[in-house]
């Protein structure tokens, strides 16, 4: 049986690896039953702790949140992040790729995806402010995220860049930059999906 | 099932032939709840937050057509041995 101060022990170490609620209780709970379980077969609190640690240490090793990021967290929670994030961009260039095609092929109906896209966005907004899902602090941290700004910029000069070169009509009414705000429509829209879940997508 | 469950379980049926990598189970869990195939509540035990995962209809439905998928690979395989 483990004590309070064991658990204490457990907790603190866990707190150092600056995992989010959701992942640290979880791995919390299977330390405590794979240390209890090898506690029972008469190895004291400390062998099973190293044992466990050991056997969790690829996981739970500190590494770069991504290749530009200073940030450190560790492979865990990384891996769940960047296979949710990976979802999410890959969602929105299909979904881009459907924009561009009606914008090609259907010209006139482009406004209603936009308008379509626009309702859905501020709807979901509404939604995480009115029932409390999100404070406008999360929702300030969430718009202005290292990864989200990285992509947007990095999607900005890609795409207004080859909007600027073979536009040579107004600027700002150049098609490509009508799909890019599809792009981040798309992102913003599913962020804040995952936030009324309370899911973690970014850190 | 939660997650240790699983764990052992695994070692359990397969006489410990297959034991699965503790931390490597958590994002392989959390992708499929993503995808829809696994769905989670969490119980309070002795204090602590336990999260059961539960198989939704289309995670039935994909294992089902997994298992299919497999034990038709495994007959073809044991066919080819056989000869």
């Amino acid at each position: 049986m483990i004590t309070v101060d064991q658990e204490l022990e457990i907790k603190a170490f866990l707190k150092k690896k600056n995992l989010s609620k959701v992942i640290s209780n979880e791995i919390y709970d299977h330390f405590v039953v794979q240390i209890s379980e090898s506690m029972k077969m008469n190895t004291t609190f400390q062998e099973a702790f190293l044992k466990t640690k050991i056997e969790w240490q690829y996981e739970l090793e500190m590494v770069k949140a991504d290749l530009f990021s200073f940030k450190k967290i560790a492979r865990i929670e990384k891996a769940t992040l960047q296979s949710r994030f990976r979802n999410i961009i890959l969602s929105s260039v299909v979904f881009t790729l459907l924009g561009f095609s009606v914008l090609f092929f259907l010209n006139d109906y482009f406004h209603l995806l936009q308008i379509g896209l626009l309702i859905i966005l501020l709807a979901m907004l509404f939604y995480n402010f009115v029932f409390k899902k999100m404070k406008f602090r999360e929702y300030y941290e969430l718009s202005f995220h290292p990864l989200i700004l990285r992509n947007l910029i990095l999607g900005s000069v890609l795409f207004f860049g080859v909007g600027y070169f073979t536009q040579n009509t107004n600027f700002w009414e150049a098609g490509i930059n009508k799909v890019f705000l599809i792009y981040a429509a798309t992102v913003q829209i599913q962020l804040l999906y995952f936030r009324s879940k309370k899911i973690n997508v970014l850190l | 099932m939660y997650g240790y469950q699983m764990t052992q379980r695994a070692k359990e049926l397969t006489e410990g032939e297959l034991e699965m990598t503790e931390g490597a189970l958590y994002p392989l869990l959390h992708k499929l709840e993503g995808d829809g195939m696994i769905t989670s509540e969490i119980q309070e035990i002795n204090g602590r937050s336990r999260k059961y995962y539960l198989l939704t209809e289309k995670g039935k439905k994909q294992q089902a057509a997994q298992e299919a998928e497999m034990r038709s690979y495994l007959f073809n395989l044991n066919t080819i041995f056989n000869i």
